[in-house]
């Protein structure tokens, strides 16, 4: 029992920690993000199991690398010299088609690692990448040369409508007024759509949305549907 | 901008805070030790002087109140200290309470140091020093 309620404990305390830490603690970690990572799977682990150990042996150490990890990140923020010191600098592997022998021993990085890397991005000769870079993270970015590109719309003189961002009116028959008003119509339109798609109650509604063209999407739930079917 | 900087002195205000707060109760948590043994070292030197001369019954009354004491500190002990600790003093301190029921003199004599032993690492264990970081 003592366990179960430790854990319900600890668990907490470690995601409102992480939540506290920043959103790049679930993505791309740093070094330094990646040692508070591991380090506070094992501190949270450790007084869950054994019951011997003060709850607060685990708590403080956790506060105290949350106070760190945040203190860090926001020095290496303002500070070019610490970014330097705990993310390190990107290291150029690949140079107008050309490996770079020397920063590969240096990263330890072997040349069997970088065809893999280069084959998961797509591009299988060497000489087709004019910049390999391995990032701070670990991660490779390739930029590959500039006619082994892929064609974009601007090269075919296209010119795409701009993208807005896609606003939900109704989700699972709930209308969001706010989102509702951010669209600049109001409820006498939407109602209008709704009955031009046979629809009369909004609750009858699973999604409505406008999509990313500006275009009114409505969804039926399938309840409804079964019903008129009947 | 105004905002970001405001963003910024409120994350270094949390900081400090936090890190202030983990100080403050350190330093809290050490001086409630130190207290704390202190007391219950009192109480054990004065069953040494009464084993040492013989007086049983004072011994005795002198060991329950100890036992007394020590149920209350425990309580907040187990939330400070590894519970390994407690469990040695607590089993200690019964064994003593036996032997100087059954007046033996060596054996309460011996027990009560150790247990002594025990108390006096509680504090210096939780001291800020070079041998305890390292």
């Amino acid at each position: 029992m003592i366990v179960f309620v430790r854990t319900i404990i600890l668990y907490i305390f470690v995601t409102l920690a992480m939540r506290l830490m920043g959103k790049r603690q679930i993505g791309e970690l740093q070094p330094f993000e990646l040692v508070v990572a591991l380090m506070l799977s094992e501190l949270a682990t450790l007084p869950m199991q054994d019951t011997a150990i003060p709850l607060i042996h685990g708590i403080i150490p956790i506060l105290t690398l949350m106070s760190l990890e945040i203190l860090i990140s926001f020095l290496t923020l303002k500070i070019e010299f610490l970014r330097k010191v705990f993310c390190g600098t990107p290291d150029i592997l690949i140079k107008h088609g050309k490996v770079s022998e020397e920063e590969l021993r240096r990263q330890r990085f072997n040349l069997d690692d970088l065809i893999e890397e280069l084959r998961m991005s797509g591009y299988l000769d060497i000489s087709d990448i004019e910049y390999a870079i391995l990032e701070t993270s670990g991660k490779l970015s390739i930029i590959p040369k500039a006619e082994k590109s892929p064609v974009t719309k601007e090269d075919l003189n296209l010119r795409p409508q701009a993208t807005k961002l896609p606003v939900s009116i109704i989700l699972d028959g709930v209308l969001n007024k706010k989102n509702l008003a951010i669209t600049g119509h109001d409820l006498n339109w939407l109602m209008e759509n709704l009955r031009s798609k046979g629809i009369n109650d909004i609750k009858d509604v699973f999604i409505a949305m406008i999509d990313s063209k500006g275009n009114l999407f409505i969804q039926r739930r399938d309840r409804d549907e079964e019903e008129n079917k009947k | 901008m105004k905002r970001r900087t405001k963003s910024n002195l409120k994350t270094c205000f949390f900081i400090i805070l936090l890190f202030s707060l983990i100080i403050s109760a350190g330093i809290l948590v050490n001086i409630f030790l130190n207290n704390t043994s202190k007391s219950l070292l009192n109480s054990i030197y004065v069953i040494q002087f009464n084993i040492e001369y013989n007086n049983w019954d004072i011994s005795y009354i002198e060991i329950v109140k100890l036992k007394e004491e020590w149920k209350t500190i425990e309580r907040v002990w187990s939330a400070l200290i590894h519970h390994d600790e407690i469990d040695k003093i607590s089993e200690n301190l019964e064994l003593l309470t036996e032997y100087i029921k059954e007046k033996d003199k060596t054996n309460s004599l011996s027990h009560l140091s150790v247990l002594k032993k025990y108390i006096e690492h509680i504090p210096e264990m939780d001291k800020l020093c070079i041998e305890n970081i390292f």
